[in-house]
């Protein structure tokens, strides 16, 4: 049970972006600064949350911080047709050193800030389950959140046209464009959907279960999502079975070390995961391509 | 029949060159009028201009009496005006109704109701008699199905100025006789076409009314019956020009000898399967074929880009099956290969580099310690732009920003110059405009006369007719179908192209 509680709390972090990252990526535009814009967000939900006593406030900043890291990522990547990873990684170090330099100079402190002011993001208690108390209790607001927005995300995929339009996008923006669709806001629609996604995400890890700011503290989440998105490569069932394992792998990791393990092994853990499918997923598409060509 | 369409002095400049020069078109309504004119004469462009893909530096286009602005196609769209691209905009892994109802989808609420899409595409294409199945994957379609998929999208937007970039670049004559005929329909439902080719006989066959275009500029409208091809070509090109009519030769002795050759393409199965030919010095074999149906495999397996599965490769006498690519260019192949800019040329190096390539450890070009001789290779690059009217600003000029033909040119000086007895030649003039076609074919007829023997393999079929002593039709990496020039029938070459057996 324990397990399986730290599963669902961790897979919403990364399921998410992931979401989010399999639209940019079905357009076309594989999003990696999600490391970085879930640290941003994470940074100004505590700082939103912080200044109201509100978790509304923090999660309306954490949305528009990813936002305006996400439209610096669009404006270079769609508009100017930068290089993705050039920009992404730019983003991610740029968001480190930036939540670095705001803790020091907005609260004063380094490497981590904790307030009694800060406003948790409520928890859903359905009342006395009997023996479902423990699969369905007191699971935080996001996470049903997260479960209404992975089946509305499964409907729109496949069921409407801006499904369609996203994968046009992707497979052939000038077939798109002159059908009349602009691709650019195919892609700026996508990208700005995973910036409201990634925003959720991150105000989920700073005030979701804490009220804590750490520097650093999406430790590698926004790089799992991006290994589920890339493994997922654009289709739905994938990226999803992606993101549960990479979850399970994570939280396992975590759950392990209070058995004693080292922690630093289990920190391999979805790691080694990711490692492993993605080198699944090479080999198999290696001898596809050498089937279709 | 009244005006549709009416350019009044457009012009559009891309940097320095300007694409389109103060052009003025009327376009009426019902008619099929076509555009012709040189590659780079600014048909596609002015055609852009119309479609809202650009917009014009200055100048009025009138659309049914009314001014337009078009900012992108979605708006010329609703003005029912639609285009047919050379480069086909369309999904190969959507499947052919998701393609034509792309941007304007039926919906069910807020879910896009696939179901009504399958039945409208499917009751358009019925009325225009167009056989396709709408829940084809459409990159598994021959490549007249797709042109019709994008009619179909055409009409399906209830287009009714219908726009054709080239066409029949692409088709086989067989394909290009069922557009016709669909073009033809549109004329009778009502719709007007406007078609741009620099294929005469075409033009000639389908037009009511045509328009030439060079460098940019409209030079006059014509009713198609008051015009022979002659004076067309004539116009387009500026000057006379003429057919290199086939020049008879001693065919030598036989020095290439291809025996049963298999060859596995990249999909593992086999691309060409045990085909056998021979060419001779002084003579021109040509291989007619739809594209893709082994003639790049056979084509690299010559010059060995790609490894053979069985049977034999001779030259001069020699198995040269299993020779390096380079051996076999210094044991006297040239080779054109079909794709200039990917394996012809180095596009962001120069004119001279590109020129000097493969022969930069010849004596000539190569000092001691292998330090190139740049005195000698830039009088010779200079001495190839001047023989072969290469245009560039100077032979420092990086090849890929020259344009199709002249590219060709410098991919086909180099290979010329040099001496060789097997010029391997695939797809010489594609992409390349009249006058550039005229100089390369007269240069690959110039080579057999000095008795070189000439592979030349092409999808214009018009080429192969007029260049080849001897044709052979490939099919599914079989020649299904061998006849000298002479008594060439092109119905039957054409269904063999198709795989039918007359």
């Amino acid at each position: 049970m324990y397990i399986y509680r730290s599963t669902i709390n961790t897979l919403v972090l990364i399921l998410l972006p992931a979401l989010g990252g399999m639209w940019t990526l079905q357009t076309g535009m594989l999003n990696i600064s999600q490391e970085g814009s879930m640290l941003v967000a994470a940074f100004f939900a505590v700082f939103g949350s912080y200044i109201f006593s509100s978790f509304w406030m923090g999660l309306f900043f954490a949305i528009i911080a990813s936002l305006v890291f996400n439209l610096i990522y669009a404006l270079f990547c769609v508009n100017l047709r930068a290089n993705i990873w050039v920009i992404g990684m730019a983003l991610n170090i740029l968001a480190s050193s930036l939540t670095i330099l705001l803790l020091k100079s907005i609260f004063g402190v380094k490497g981590s800030f904790t307030s009694d002011r800060i406003q948790q993001i409520p928890f859903v208690h359905l009342g006395n389950l009997g023996i479902f108390n423990g699969v369905f209790n007191d699971f935080s607001s996001i996470v049903w959140l997260t479960l209404i927005l992975v089946i509305l995300f499964k409907y729109i995929d496949s069921h409407t046209t801006f499904g369609l339009h996203l994968k046009a996008a992707g497979k052939n923006w000038r077939a798109l464009d002159s059908a009349g669709v602009s691709s650019i806001k195919v892609r700026y629609m996508s990208i700005l959907i995973n910036a409201v996604l990634v925003g959720i995400s991150g105000a989920y890890l700073s005030i979701g279960y804490l009220k804590l700011f750490n520097k650093d503290m999406s430790a590698g989440r926004g790089w799992i999502a991006v290994a589920a998105v890339i493994f997922g490569n654009g289709n739905f069932t994938w990226t999803i079975i992606a993101t549960v394992a990479f979850g399970f792998m994570d939280a396992l990791g975590i759950s392990l070390q209070t058995y004693g393990l080292n922690s630093n092994l289990t920190m391999m853990f979805p790691y080694l995961a990711i490692v492993a499918a993605l080198i699944y997923q090479g080999v198999k598409s290696s001898k596809e391509k050498a089937i279709e060509e | 029949m009244s005006e549709i369409i009416r350019f009044n002095s457009v012009t559009k400049k891309f940097g320095k060159v300007v694409a389109v020069n103060s052009v003025d078109l009327s376009i009426k309504s019902g008619e099929i009028h076509s555009v012709i004119g040189e590659n780079g004469a600014g048909k596609t462009t002015l055609m852009h201009l119309l479609y809202g893909m650009y917009k014009p530096d200055s100048g009025k286009i009138f659309v049914r009496a009314k001014e337009v602005n078009f900012s992108s196609p979605k708006d010329a769209i609703k003005d029912e005006i639609g285009m047919v691209h050379q480069n086909f905009m369309l999904i190969d892994d959507f499947t052919v109704y998701e393609n034509v109802v792309l941007g304007a989808e039926p919906h069910h609420f807020i879910s896009f109701d696939r179901e009504k899409a399958k039945r409208t595409v499917a009751k358009l294409a019925k009325e225009y008699k167009m056989e396709i199945d709408v829940n084809e994957i459409v990159g598994s379609l021959s490549v007249g199905l797709q042109q019709k998929v994008e009619i179909l999208k055409l009409l399906y937007r209830n287009a009714s100025i219908l726009i054709f970039d080239e066409p029949t670049a692409v088709l086989t004559p067989q394909e290009s006789e069922t557009l016709f005929n669909t073009l033809r329909k549109f004329k009778a439902f009502g719709k007007t076409v406007i078609f741009i080719s620099h294929k005469l006989k075409e033009v000639k066959e389908i037009s009511d009314r045509v328009s030439v275009m060079r460098n940019g500029k409209l030079l006059d409208t014509f009713k198609n019956e008051n015009l022979s091809e002659i004076d067309l070509a004539k116009m387009i090109a500026g000057r006379e020009i003429q057919n290199p009519a086939a020049v008879s030769s001693k065919k030598g002795e036989t020095i290439l000898k291809i025996n049963d050759l298999t060859i596995i393409g990249d999909k593992g199965i086999p691309a060409v399967k045990g085909l056998s030919l021979d060419v001779s010095r002084g003579e021109i074999v040509g291989i007619a074929g739809v594209v893709g149906n082994g003639q790049s495999e056979l084509e690299e397996a010559l010059v060995g880009m790609r490894k053979i599965a069985n049977g034999k490769i001779e030259f001069k006498g020699v198995d040269i099956g299993k020779m390096s690519v380079r051996k076999r260019r210094e044991f006297g192949i040239g080779y054109i290969p079909e794709d200039r800019i990917r394996t012809g040329l180095a596009p962001i190096a120069s004119v001279l580099e590109n020129v000097i390539m493969g022969h930069q450890n010849e004596r000539e070009f190569s000092a001691r310690l292998d330090f190139m001789k740049r005195k000698r290779a830039r009088y010779f690059a200079n001495q190839l732009v001047n023989e072969y009217r290469i245009v560039c600003k100077s032979v420092d000029e990086q090849v890929g920003t020259l344009s199709g033909g002249n590219m060709q040119k410098v991919v086909i000086a180099r290979e010329f110059a040099h001496d060789v007895d097997l010029l391997i030649v695939s797809q010489p003039t594609r992409g390349v405009d009249v006058g550039g076609i005229e100089f390369i074919h007269k240069k690959i007829l110039d080579m057999k006369k000095s008795g070189k023997a000439v592979l030349l393999i092409s999808s214009d079929l018009d080429e192969i007719l007029l260049l080849s002593d001897r044709i052979v039709v490939m099919y599914e990496g079989q020649i299904v179908h061998s006849t000298s020039t002479k008594d060439a029938d092109l119905q039957k070459i054409g269904l063999a192209m198709l795989g039918m057996r007359s």
